[in-house]
């Protein structure tokens, strides 16, 4: 065989290597004077190098590299998978740049999440310069193969890098695996629909592929069918439990589909598997916090947040969500030790808020308004007052005064201060408003059923569970009492009165009119008095009202 | 006294302290590399090239350790993509650098150039263990032979020892059936470690599996790798 696969040195001297421009960082010295060595050894005379992330954004400003070897682990408080995002986001990279993750990490979540970043190149240590040398000249070779079809996929001109795909497959090229993949992606950003399936059927037919299987999935999404892509991604999650992606989309179209216990499940399994990635403990965060399950939804965010610091995915939003998420759970941590430590964690998230988006005075009267809500929440009635009317002023300096999207925070933190009335018709006006956004209606209306605390919604939530199951079991006057109790911590939630109300029907239906029951739904009516006929319960709603009309003669 | 597990997970430690030796062995293997350049006509060499061996012995063992621990917590990373295996092979003979070279061992790659469907990072441990062992045994040639087959591919290391006795073949039948190892070794578990990773590729039903015997033509010992 070739010797020349052990003798990286003398095969590349005399390469096309010596111009090049070369950065190596690692946190260690003797690392990085090693690498540099081998790099040189390749004939590459200009190699920099430097320890730390902040030290490879610096360097890529005031020079283009050919190469970067990067470390996963640097000195500061940037890694490797967060510098390449960077780079990338502040676009200092030269398209046919090759950027190497170095890494003698073999720990799942930091190999998931590098490999998640997609760098050019994954180099485990240790290797040798002869293992080095071999991987950049693949690159160089791909890269060069690939420059045309890259072009266009950049510049989104479909139609001829599909040519150009098709044409590299039907030579049988080397890159044939790359190009079928971006068919995938090209035919989906067309909407060829037909040419996928057929592409990824032939594939599978061949042997079982994740990228097939997902782009099927993909297709089945963008037609707007959720539950055929459903089934095809627990499929594909069968064969391949670490397909990551999968699990991403899965949890979304779980979501989409009303499904949110399940969309919680795989996002955990998910996590499991790859937890540093921000946009999935986001997401997490998020579908946690509608189930009401406090203590996931809490830990979610502040994964959200320190993994947002210092990368990319910082955004004011993470800040402001941990601190209403400790606002309403902090009641229900038992440790006293344990509420301190995350009362100075909110308290110190405000601080950085305020510090980091400095010139931002939209992101400025967020802070002051969760300041307000968290002041509200600790019974400090004062300092909410106190913040809150800080917030109104400088929303007034705003110019064009508050912003729509914050209009929602706004009437919160009012309703939470007591000013309720205002709060609610700020609510009520903005869901019935035609002009509002579909999403901040639906923030409005979720307040407005239950202006409560997490943790607060949490427990009304499992006492409903508890009053349904009595209620399956015929047994109507526990059910009542578990629906009352739930009703003591969130007395505005549509379903848990209409369920009180439907209860005390069926049991007057068996035991005859019970005017104290009676009672009961006519207060529950006067709960819901924020339901317009564009609620999801309206028409349960006014159902019930007609049987309680009807059969018992009460005028509501 | 027991570490808390709030305070610092077992798996961390465990994590921790492989990046570190791994770290090492990339400084330790790259002082080899540039000893042996230095003194490649010196009788210095050999000492360097039984160094290297080591070296690479110590990776190994480490690479069959950690795999097995994370396989065993179900905590080991896999992301497969479609490689060719000649590539791969030869990435990993790489990485053996001087080594070969000084032993005076004529590797020969054969057959077909396949394009597989398997996780690049786990199958180059496993390659490397197969490899260092072809080297331990061989007198002075290993064939590696890629051969499409079933749907898969056939890697087949074989080397012109003096082949394994019965008994080392009736260990790994054993080991290969489940049967419990009753003398633990690192020869025994870094079969484990190769079968268990060819095992996690399946397809279609099919799934990965490792076989030793002694070659028909060589006598030599013969490993074979089946990838689906």
């Amino acid at each position: 065989m070739d010797r020349s696969i052990f003798q990286g040195k003398a095969a590349a001297k005399s390469s096309h290597y010596s111009g090049l421009k070369a950065l190596v960082a690692d946190e260690f010295e003797n690392s990085r004077q090693s690498i540099r060595q081998m790099l040189q050894g390749l004939g590459i005379e200009h190699v920099d190098q430097t320890a730390s992330g902040k030290g490879v954004i610096e360097y890529c400003r005031s020079r283009q590299y050919d190469i970067i070897l990067c470390d996963f682990r640097l000195i500061g408080n940037k890694n490797g998978q967060q510098v390449l995002e960077e780079l990338r986001e502040l676009k200092l990279l030269k398209p046919n740049a090759v950027f190497v993750i170095v890494s003698a990490e073999t720990s799942r979540d930091v190999v998931m999440g590098i490999m998640e970043s997609q760098p050019e190149e994954y180099l485990s240590k240790p290797f040798t310069q002869a293992v080095l040398a071999r991987r950049l000249e693949r690159q160089f070779q791909q890269s060069k193969a690939l420059a045309k079809m890259k072009e266009d996929l950049a510049k989104e001109r479909y139609e001829a890098l599909i040519s150009k795909c098709d044409a590299h497959i039907k030579d049988a090229g080397r890159y044939s695996p790359w190009c079928k993949k971006t068919l995938v992606d090209a035919y989906l950003a067309t909407q060829k629909f037909e040419a996928l399936e057929s592409l990824c059927q032939q594939e599978l037919a061949e042997r079982d592929l994740d990228w097939a299987l997902f782009g099927l999935a993909r297709m089945e999404v963008a037609r707007g069918r959720l539950d055929a892509a459903i089934t095809i991604l627990e499929k594909l999650l069968r064969l391949f439990p670490q397909m990551i992606n999968a699990y991403d989309l899965l949890a979304q179209c779980l979501e989409r589909t009303g499904k949110l216990e399940d969309a919680q499940a795989i996002l955990e399994d998910a996590i499991r598997i790859s937890p540093r990635i921000h946009k999935r403990q986001k997401h997490m965060a998020g579908v946690s916090r509608a189930n009401g399950d406090v203590a996931t939804a809490l830990k979610a965010s502040q994964q959200t947040l320190r993994l947002g610091v210092n990368s990319i995915h910082e955004d004011p939003d993470d800040y402001i969500e941990l601190v209403d998420m400790i606002s309403e759970s902090v009641d229900s941590i038992d440790s006293s030790q344990e509420r301190k430590r995350l009362l100075t964690e909110a308290g110190n998230a405000l601080n950085m808020v305020g510090k980091r988006f400095s010139d931002n005075d939209s992101v400025k009267v967020r802070k002051t308004l969760a300041e307000s809500r968290f002041y509200a929440s600790q019974g400090q009635a004062k300092e909410a007052e106190k913040s809150l009317s800080m917030a109104k002023q400088m929303a007034a300096e705003l110019e064009g005064g508050l912003p729509h999207d914050l209009v929602v925070e706004y009437a919160k933190t009012l309703y939470n201060a007591g000013e309720t009335d205002q709060a609610e018709e700020i609510l009520s006006s903005l869901v019935a408003d035609s002009t509002t956004s579909q999403h901040l209606k639906q923030q409005a209306a979720d307040f407005l059923d239950e202006p409560v605390s997490a943790s607060a919604k949490a427990e009304a939530k499992s006492l409903n569970k508890e009053g349904l199951l009595s209620y399956s079991k015929n047994d109507y006057l526990a059910a009542i009492e578990q629906f009352k109790q739930a009703l003591s911590v969130s007395p505005r939630h549509p379903g848990l009165n209409l369920n009180l109300i439907q209860t005390s029907l069926k049991l007057m239906e068996a035991q005859g009119q019970k005017s104290y029951l009676v009672a009961d739904c006519v207060d529950a009516f006067a709960r819901l008095k924020h339901i317009s006929p564009s609620h999801k319960q309206y028409k349960r709603m006014m159902s019930l009202k007609d049987y309680m009309n009807k059969h018992y003669s009460v005028a509501l | 006294m027991t570490l808390e597990e709030k305070q610092l997970p077992f798996k961390d430690v465990i994590g921790a302290s492989v990046k570190d030796m791994r770290n090492s062995l990339g400084q330790v293997l790259y002082q080899l590399e540039e000893a042996s350049i230095e003194g490649h006509s010196s009788p210095s060499s050999t000492s360097v090239a039984d160094a290297q061996y080591e070296v690479i012995r110590i990776e190994n063992v480490i690479n069959q350790l950690h795999g097995l621990y994370l396989l065993e917590t179900d905590a080991l990373a896999v992301q497969r993509q479609e490689i060719y295996l000649h590539e791969l092979i030869e990435d990993v003979l790489a990485n053996m650098g001087s080594l070969l070279h000084s032993k005076d061992i004529e590797m020969k790659i054969e057959g077909e150039d396949v394009c597989a469907y398997v996780d690049p990072y786990l199958m180059s441990c496993v390659m490397q263990i197969i490899l260092l062992n072809a080297i331990r045994y061989t007198k002075d040639c290993i064939e590696v032979t890629v051969t499409a087959c079933d749907g898969g591919a056939l890697i087949s290391v074989i080397d012109n020892g003096q082949g394994y006795p019965a008994s080392v073949l009736e260990h790994f039948q054993a080991l290969i059936a489940g049967e419990p190892v009753a003398h633990v070794s690192s020869q025994n578990t870094s079969w484990l470690y190769c079968e268990r990773i060819a095992a996690l590729h399946g397809n279609q039903g099919k799934q990965g599996y490792t076989k030793l015997s002694n070659d028909e033509a060589t006598n030599g010992g013969r490993i074979d790798v089946f990838l689906p």
